[in-house]
């Protein structure tokens, strides 16, 4: 039980979670060798170190280069490799499996909701704040929502909405954009 | 029993969980909603890791110990199902919450708040997924329960419903007997008096005389929610297939008329347990005895809702030249369900014929005429 | 040099005309085909019979309506005698249809949900000799397979009045029940036939005696109607039915292997069983003899009349293990050295270990299996 708590905890340190929690990679220390496991596929060769202490060497990443070609080489042959192995669950491990994917989905799901509201309310703030702009100042309201310039009355492109996440591309930014440039 | 489940008891007698939420709560839910087996309740909700669990060496649904002992669950496994066991039950306590306090909830509001709170839980989903549906047990499928119901609706309608439909169509019995269906009821029909064999009919099956020589058994499985104390249904099935040699065409007959039938959600099954002679019986059962070189003919089988109960069972000339339309728009019938099978000439037929006393069979020309 | 440029600055490119030249397109033209004589052979309102064809088509420019097949070149064709309709279905609103009418004032397309209009198409054979003949007429394959069938169905039979017969003698002289009616017994026989048959099928119990019993009273109201019989003979043969179910109900029973038992309670089973299990538990803990062998297996001889088919073979899983448990230590051998004369009382088992990852070697004592007892 002892060193089945280490292992664990080996396993926690390690593990990255991705999109789901049934799908994660880690690695474990067995018989004092890193094996690694990417979507409960062992990713490093197979030969347990106890045996190959027996053959003279120390450790498991040691593979004789011809064997770890060879070992390479199939591995990419093999379908198992590419396919993720079925999942043969006893009935109480399905029910389980079905809970988490259940719980998960309903858990995005209600982010999703939230973000959207998020949104939604501050789409409805700016609305609001233009009306108020509206009633106090008609001119300055005219400047603010005019879409060619008047004046200057393009929306600067400073006051950009914050988004989530960057735009993707270096392109669709224009680096050399100054607001000087378009005083002048 | 005492040598099965040996540690029971001693299991029974401790709380669960300390803070026990409302899946594990059956002062007011039913007991249905629990896994009966308290080995396996206790492998899903407290893992195979629990102290008690680890003597068991496995999942206890393996019966074999040696399989018991190969298996591996997945890692874990019940550490995420712990985190979502308590999440989907915290949002399941808001429908459960909502089902009980709302005094002006609709019944149909009531039971979707119903369904909301157990649809999710582990329990009943083991109980829906891993026993029979057709013929169930209510101790682990009870369809009083408005989740079971919904459950075994959706299981309906994945396959059994589509296969009826895809029959009733390809064999025309949809517009040849009745105009349409709308399937609202899974019907199921067994033959158990001619020949003792246990099999649930498929919908369009080619049956022998032999099979059919006496009534059917009728498995009628209510899935809507309805006053069924004060439902009555009424069964008819015909025969459109009837030679009739004046017109050179076809007539439909009838074989067998039950009215004012009582079932409940679990009892279900319309044998001559639940039927009262007159009371029941419109027209009694006439065997398919086709006649040679007619070709199969199809025994179409109409279950209806009636509109409330007859105190007398409207009056019919005869089995012969059935409006089966004209019957169901006068008597206020609902068509809810129905099933379809076939019969060809055999040479059992002749047997049959004599058994019930009927004429020998007429014997047709095998080509049709030009 | 600019003058130069100026002067060849625009080169005219001619056409040339040598003195023959190919036709164009020659590759293709020749190759033209006489007329298919496609298109409609049969017009609106025409009368036609069973297979005269009504349209010779490229592709479904016409879709096969009511009464009309289709051949594997598209060619429709009458499937019955009648008249050439051409329409359109409101159901498939892009098709054009070709119909036959089965009579002058019938129009089509017919109502989606109404019943197909067909002809029966058959004539009543009046003849009896040849009414006789066609009757006995059977396809080919089901003439060839007659033979076979009626030789099972015959030792079907036989196999059932066999049983009937050992029910009629079990029933009289073992049970002696209080079956005086000579017309009971074969009444019996056949209930306890029909029990028998609908148990090994999987009815549960009750419904198996209610089916068995149903089919005893179906034929017995069926021969009533034959035969006429007045509503006071059917209300006593009624009786003389649910009597003699019931007291065969109360009487006999079978065992979990079909055989016809005196009858058990399922209260009296219940504690029938948990006593066996308490023989078992207390007496043989543990085999470790050939005589314990022996004993249980003479035990279980009895077992099937009150345990269920399932629990008997649970049982005798736990009970009669072929190997001695791993928890018994002196069947077990640690000692890793172990000489020539020990090696003949011994067993060597190789077994994978799930736990560890490893193949585990046990050495056991001959005497822990008992099948080499």
């Amino acid at each position: 039980m002892n060193n089945r708590q280490t292992i664990r905890s080996l396993i926690q340190q390690s593990r990255s979670w991705t999109s789901s929690p049934s799908s994660y990679s880690y690695s474990y220390i067995h018989n004092g060798a890193t094996i690694q496991f990417i979507r409960n596929k062992r990713t490093t060769s197979a030969a347990s170190s106890s045996s190959l202490k027996k053959m003279g060497r120390n450790s498991a990443e040691s593979l004789s280069p011809p064997l770890q070609r060879a070992v390479t080489q199939l591995s990419v042959l093999s379908a198992r490799k590419k396919m993720p192995r079925l999942l043969k669950l006893s009935n109480e491990d399905l029910i389980k499996h079905q809970t988490i994917e259940k719980a998960w989905m309903l858990y995005k799901k209600d982010k999703a909701i939230e973000r959207s509201m998020r949104l939604q309310r501050q789409y409805e703030s700016i609305q609001d704040a233009l009306d108020t702009l509206e009633s106090i100042n008609p001119h300055l309201y005219k400047l603010a929502t005019s879409t060619n310039g008047e004046g200057n009355g393009r929306f600067p492109l400073e006051f950009r909405l914050p988004t989530d996440a960057p735009p993707n591309s270096e392109k669709l930014w224009p680096q050399q954009f100054s607001s000087t440039n378009l005083q002048k | 029993m005492t040598l099965l489940t040996p540690r029971r008891t001693f299991h029974l007698a401790k709380p669960l969980r300390q803070n026990a939420g409302i899946w594990s709560d059956f002062s007011k839910r039913s007991e249905s909603l629990r896994i009966p087996s308290e080995r396996i309740r206790k492998y899903i909700l407290e893992g195979g890791d629990n102290k008690d669990n680890i003597t068991l060496n496995g999942p206890p649904s393996l019966k074999r110990k040696f399989s018991r002992l190969k298996y591996k669950s997945p890692e874990f496994i019940d550490d995420a199902f712990q985190t979502s066991y308590l999440y989907l039950q915290e949002k399941a306590k808001i429908y459960y919450e909502k089902s009980l306090q709302d005094t002006e909830l609709s019944p149909e509001g009531k039971e979707k708040y119903e369904i909301l709170t157990d649809i999710n839980n582990p329990e009943v989903q083991y109980n829906f997924q891993f026993h029979n549906k057709l013929e169930n047990n209510p101790k682990f499928i009870n369809y009083e329960l408005p989740v079971y119901r919904e459950l075994g609706k959706k299981h309906w309608e994945s396959y059994s419903q589509m296969l009826l439909m895809q029959r009733l169509e390809t064999l025309q019995v949809i517009p040849d007997t009745m105009p349409t269906l709308v399937p609202r009821m899974e019907v199921n029909i067994k033959f158990p008096i001619s020949t003792s064999v246990n099999k649930w009919i498929e919908p369009g099956e080619s049956l022998s005389s032999n099979v059919t020589s006496f009534e059917p058994i009728f498995k009628l499985q209510e899935y809507d929610s309805l006053d069924i104390e004060n439902q009555k249904y009424t069964i008819l099935i015909v025969n459109p297939d009837e030679p009739d040699l004046e017109n050179d065409t076809f007539k439909t007959s009838l074989c067998y008329g039950l009215m004012n039938i009582q079932i409940s959600y679990n009892d279900n099954i319309v044998d001559l347990r639940k039927l009262k002679g007159k009371e029941n019986i419109l027209m009694s059962y006439l065997p398919p005895v086709p006649e040679k070189n007619v070709g199969k003919q199809r025994f179409a089988v109409w279950v209806f809702r009636q509109e409330n109960e007859f105190t007398e069972l409207p009056s019919i000339p005869g089995r012969d030249r059935f409006n089966i339309r004209d019957f169901v728009e006068e008597n206020k019938l609902d068509p809810v369900g129905a099933h379809v099978w076939r019969s060809e000439w055999d040479s059992n037929v002749k047997n049959i014929r004599e058994l019930y006393g009927l004429p020998t069979g007429r014997v047709f020309t095998r080509t049709r005429t030009i | 040099m600019s003058s130069l440029v100026k002067r060849f600055a625009c080169v005219i490119v001619q056409q040339v005309r040598h003195s023959t030249k190919r036709a164009a397109g020659s590759r293709t033209s020749m190759k033209d085909s006489a007329g298919r004589r496609l298109g409609p052979k049969k017009y609106e309102g025409q009368q036609v019979k069973t297979g005269q064809i009504l349209m010779r088509q490229r592709g479904t420019k016409f879709y096969p309506g009511e009464n009309v097949g289709i051949g594997k070149d598209h060619t429709l064709f009458a499937l019955e005698p009648g008249i050439v309709r051409y329409y359109l279905d409101p159901f498939h609103p892009k098709r054009k249809f070709l119909g036959v009418a089965l009579s002058r004032d019938y129009s089509l397309p017919k109502d989606h949900f109404a019943p197909n209009v067909r002809r029966f198409g058959r004539v009543e054979i009046k003849n009896e000799k040849v009414a006789q003949m066609e009757e006995e007429t059977l396809p080919r394959k089901q003439d060839l397979l007659k033979s076979s069938i009626l030789e099972k169905l015959q030792s079907r039979d036989s196999k059932r009045v066999e049983l009937e017969d050992q029910y009629s003698k079990l029933v009289k002289d073992q049970f002696k029940l209080p079956i005086t009616d000579e017309e009971d017994l074969p009444l019996a026989t056949k209930y306890l036939a029909r029990l028998r048959s609908s148990l090994k099928n999987g009815f549960p119990l009750e419904d198996a005696q209610f089916y068995s019993k149903c089919y005893l009273e179906m034929n017995m109201k069926l021969k009533s109607q034959k035969e006429k019989w007045s509503q006071d003979i059917i209300e006593k043969e009624q009786t003389r039915i649910a009597e003699l179910t019931t007291l065969l109900d109360k009487s006999v029973s079978f065992s979990n292997k079909l055989d016809l038992i005196p009858y058990l309670s399922q209260e009296t089973r219940n504690n029938l069983k948990s006593e066996f299990i308490d023989k078992l538990r207390t007496n043989f803990p543990e085999i470790k003899t050939k005589k314990d062998r022996k004993a249980i297996k003479e035990l279980f001889n009895d077992a099937n009349r009150f345990l269920t088919l399932s629990e008997e073979v649970k049982l005798r899983r736990t009970y009669l293990k072929p190997i001695m448990s791993e928890s018994l230590e002196d069947t077990l051998i640690k000692d890793k050295n172990i000489d020539k004369k020990t090696m003949k009382k011994i067993t060597i088992i190789k077994r994978f270990n799930y736990e560890r990852h490893r193949v585990d070697t046990i050495v056991r004592t001959n005497s822990a299996f008992l099948n080499k007892l």
